[in-house]
C-alpha cells in the first residue's frame, strides 16, 4: 500500500483515494451450467486536479504557474508507478454543448501533451485556434518569458533562436516553436515525463480515446440555484457569472488500480475530436434533473447530484479531487534522533486556530492531527531525555513552490529556526535548507530547489512524515469542538 | 428423523446433503415437499437465508447377496463443480491465463480456455478460495455458496458486483450507486435504462452472470 497523499495547491489538488478494501467474491457452485463471471471494476487509486486559473482565460494554454500542480502529479505518479492514467476535461455548463466539449478536450489534450512531451499535439492546437482559444495571442510571450527570456518586442524570440542555433527572424515559426514547447513543457512538467504506455488505453487510439477526452458541461461540480441563474442571465452579470462558474473549470487525472487496461474501442467516452453525441447514452436516466437549474445552488461535494455522465460519476463518486473530504487528519510519525519511534508519549497539540488537545502516541510512533484548524500544530512532548516542542505544518502546498518546500524541510527538521513562519525568511534560509536536505540524500548540493530535489522532498516527506492521511466523511455538521485545555486526567 | 432445516448464509444443496449424509442432494431436492422451494429458486445451490428445507428420511437401501462373493456397488454421486470465467475491463474473456485456484488451500494450477473459463471438481463442503493470476494482478477471494438468488436485492448487488459494476469503495454504500450499477448494466445490454431493478434486468443479469 502506497502512502497516503493529499496536497492541496493553489490551483489543484493531488490525492490518494480512499483504499477500496478487501472482500470476497461470493460465487454459486455448479452442479449443471452455471458459471460465475468475475470482472474486476474500473477504479482510481488516486487523482489529480488542475484548476481554470492554470489555464489562460477561455484558452487551453497552460501558465507556468501549473509547474506546482505538475510536482504533485510526479509525487503521485512515484507513489503509484504502475497505475495507468486517464485525463478528464471539464467545462462550466455556460455555452453551446459542442463547443463546452471541444474546449474540454482540449484542455485535456494539452495536458497530455505535456506529460508525454508531445509537441505535435501542442503545435496542432496552436495551429488550430477555436473561438477565443487562440494560442497565437499571448502564448508564445509567455513561455518566452517563462525560460527567462524577457527582451521585449521580437528580440526574446531572436534570443531564444539564438540560444537554440535556429535561424534568427524574431517571429516564432514552427521549428522555433517546437524547441520552445519542448523546452517549456519541460519547464513545468519537470522530472515527470510519460508515456502513452502509461495511460489506460496504452496509446492505441490515434485520437486518445480511454486517454484522455473532454467532458464538456456534463459534469459540473457547481449547479447555480434558479435565482442565481435568473440573475447572471443579465449581461452585466456575465463577468460574474464566469468567476462563480470557475470551479467545474478543470482538468482531472485519474490513476486506476495497476494493470488497468482498457480497449478503446470499448471505450464509453468519445475522442477529443468527436462531438458529445455519444456521451448521452452514458448520461443518468434522470439527467436533465441533475445537469438542470434547481431551486437551491447544489454542489457535488454535499449533494452527489451534479453529474450528468453516469460513467464518469462512477469513477469519480469517491474521488477527493471531485469532493474534497470536509475533515481530515494526518499520521504523524513522532521521531526523535535520540531515541528513535516515540511510543506511547503523550503530546499537546496547539493548533493555528488555538485549539489544542492532549494526544498518545501509539505502538509504532504515530499520532494524528487535524487538517483543519489552521496551517500548523505546536507540539509539547517529553521524552526520558528531554522536554520538546516542535512546530508542524499540516497544510502544505506544492513542492515546487518555496512555501510548500519550505514546510516540508521544516518537518523533516531541516529548518533550525525554533518557531519557524510557513514561508522562509529570506532566500538564504531556503537555500541554507535546501542545502542540508541535499547534503542527506545524496543530491548534488545545488542550493536550488531543482526538479530532483523537489522530488526527493517530496518523496521524504510522504515517507517519514505524513504518512497517513485519514479520510473522514465529509459533514456537514460544524467542526466538532476540540477540549481547549488540557484534562488533568489521562486522556483514555 | 425427517426435518426442517433454515438455510444460512453460504449453505448450498450438496453441502447440505453430505452434512445430513445424503450422497445425492437430489434425494432432497426432488423430494416432494420440497416442491414450493425448488420452484421459488430453481437453482439448488443459490438458496436464500431463512428459506426452509425439508430434509427427508433416509431410506436404507437393502440389497441381498450370496456370501463368500465380491459385490459392486455403484452410487451415482453428482459432481460439484466450480467455474469461473474470468473477463477484461473491456468485458472480453481472458483466455489462455495461467491461474491458481485456491479451494480451501488446495491450489489448482489452471489455464482460462477460449471462452475464459476455468473450472475445477471441489468438494461439497469447500467453502473459502481464491482465484490468482498475477500476470493480471488478479487477486480475488471467493466464498463458495455465498451466492444468494438474483430476486433477492443482495444477490442482484452480489452478481452486480462480480460483474464490474460496482464503483468506488467495495460494495454499494447507498442507493445512487445501487442505481448507477444497475443503469450501467442496462446500458450495456441495450436494456431501457431507468435504474429501475425490475424482472427484465434481473434476468439479463442471471444470463449475464451464468446462474
Amino acid at each position: 500500500m502506497a502512502a497516503d497523499i493529499h496536497v492541496a495547491t493553489d490551483g489543484g489538488v493531488a490525492a490518494t483515494h480512499p483504499d477500496r478494501g478487501d472482500g470476497s467474491w461470493p460465487v454459486a457452485p455448479a452442479t449443471k451450467a452455471e458459471l460465475n463471471t468475475l470482472r474486476p471494476n474500473l477504479f482510481p487509486v488516486a487523482c489529480w486536479r488542475m484548476d481554470d486559473i492554470r489555464f489562460d482565460f477561455d484558452s487551453s494554454f497552460i501558465r507556468p504557474e501549473a509547474a506546482e500542480e505538475f510536482g504533485e502529479l510526479g509525487g503521485l505518479v512515484r507513489a503509484h508507478p504502475k497505475a495507468p492514467m486517464a485525463l478528464f476535461g471539464h467545462a462550466d455548463p455556460t455555452g453551446a454543448e459542442e463547443y463546452n466539449k471541444t474546449l474540454s478536450g482540449r484542455r485535456a489534450t494539452a495536458v497530455y501533451g505535456l506529460l508525454i512531451r508531445n509537441t505535435e499535439l501542442w503545435e496542432s492546437l496552436y495551429q488550430n485556434a477555436f473561438y477565443g482559444d487562440n494560442w497565437a495571442t499571448n502564448s508564445v510571450a509567455t513561455m518566452l518569458e517563462t525560460l527567462g527570456y524577457t527582451q521585449q518586442g521580437s528580440q526574446a524570440t531572436k534570443d531564444f533562436q539564438k540560444a537554440n542555433g535556429l535561424e534568427q527572424t524574431g517571429s516564432a515559426g514552427p521549428q522555433t516553436r517546437k524547441k520552445l514547447f519542448q523546452q517549456y513543457m519541460d519547464a513545468l512538467g519537470g522530472m515527470l515525463k510519460l508515456t502513452p504506455a502509461d495511460f489506460l488505453a496504452r496509446g492505441a487510439d490515434a485520437h486518445g480515446k480511454g486517454d484522455y477526452q473532454g467532458c464538456g458541461e456534463a459534469n459540473a461540480i457547481l449547479r447555480f440555484s434558479k435565482a442565481q441563474d435568473l440573475e447572471f442571465q443579465k449581461p452585466e452579470n456575465k463577468a460574474a457569472r464566469n468567476a462563480s462558474n470557475a470551479p467545474n473549470r478543470r482538468v482531472v487525472a485519474f490513476l486506476f488500480r495497476p494493470g488497468s487496461k482498457v480497449d478503446p474501442g470499448k471505450w464509453p467516452c468519445p475522442s477529443v475530436q468527436a462531438g458529445p453525441a455519444a456521451c448521452h447514452k452514458r448520461f443518468w436516466s434522470d439527467s436533465a434533473k441533475r445537469m438542470g437549474v434547481q431551486a437551491e445552488q447544489r454542489k457535488y461535494e454535499d449533494s452527489r447530484d451534479t453529474f450528468g455522465c453516469r460513467f464518469y460519476d462512477r469513477i469519480a463518486g469517491a474521488s477527493p479531487c471531485e469532493a474534497p473530504l470536509a475533515r481530515g487528519k494526518l499520521r504523524w510519525l513522532l521521531d526523535d534522533s535520540f531515541s528513535g519511534f516515540l511510543c506511547g508519549i503523550k503530546v499537546k497539540a496547539t493548533y493555528e486556530s488555538g485549539a489544542a488537545e492532549q494526544l498518545i502516541s501509539d505502538g509504532s510512533g504515530y499520532i494524528e492531527l487535524w487538517r483543519d484548524l489552521g496551517d500548523y500544530a505546536d507540539l509539547e512532548f517529553e521524552t526520558e531525555w528531554r522536554k520538546q516542542s516542535l512546530r508542524v505544518f499540516v497544510v502544505l502546498g506544492g513542492v515546487a513552490t518555496a512555501k510548500g518546500a519550505w514546510r516540508r524541510l521544516v518537518n523533516l527538521g531541516f529548518v533550525p529556526i525554533p518557531q519557524p513562519d510557513g514561508v522562509p525568511p529570506n532566500d538564504d534560509a531556503l537555500k541554507s535548507a535546501v542545502a542540508e536536505f541535499q547534503g542527506a540524500h545524496g543530491i548534488p548540493p545545488t542550493c536550488d530547489l531543482d526538479a530532483a530535489t523537489q522530488a526527493a522532498l517530496g518523496d521524504a516527506h510522504e515517507a517519514t512524515v505524513a504518512r497517513k492521511d485519514v479520510p473522514v466523511k465529509p459533514l456537514s455538521d460544524p467542526i466538532a469542538p476540540l477540549v481547549p485545555t488540557l484534562p488533568k486526567d489521562e486522556v483514555s | 428423523m425427517a426435518e426442517v432445516h433454515s438455510i444460512a448464509q453460504g449453505e448450498h444443496l450438496s453441502q447440505i446433503a453430505r452434512k445430513y449424509g445424503f450422497r445425492s442432494y437430489l434425494t432432497i431436492w426432488d423430494h416432494p415437499n420440497n416442491e414450493a422451494l425448488k420452484k421459488l429458486r430453481k437453482d439448488p445451490n443459490i438458496l436464500y437465508p431463512g428459506d426452509s428445507l425439508y430434509i427427508p428420511d433416509k431410506d436404507p437401501k437393502v440389497v441381498t447377496g450370496e456370501t463368500g462373493m465380491t459385490h459392486k456397488f455403484v452410487v451415482p454421486i453428482p459432481k460439484l463443480e466450480l467455474r469461473i470465467a474470468l473477463r477484461d475491463l473491456s468485458d472480453l474473456p481472458i483466455t489462455g491465463l495461467a491461474c491458481d485456484l485456491d479451494v480451501e488451500g488446495t491450489v489448482y494450477p489452471l489455464t482460462t480456455d477460449g471462452n475464459g473459463t476455468i473450472r475445477q471438481a471441489i468438494a461439497a463442503d469447500a467453502e473459502r478460495g481464491a482465484v490468482r493470476a498475477a500476470a493480471m494482478e488478479v487477486d480475488l477471494a471467493i466464498g463458495i455458496g455465498h451466492l444468494d438468488p438474483v430476486e433477492e436485492e443482495s444477490g442482484l448487488r452480489a452478481r452486480l458486483r462480480n460483474l464490474g459494476y460496482d464503483a468506488g469503495p467495495l460494495g454499494f454504500d447507498d442507493e445512487g450507486e445501487l442505481r448507477s450499477a444497475i443503469e450501467e448494466f442496462q446500458c450495456d445490454h441495450s436494456l431501457k435504462v431507468t435504474g429501475v431493478n425490475d424482472g427484465t434486468t434481473r434476468e439479463k443479469l442471471r444470463e449475464v452472470y451464468g446462474c
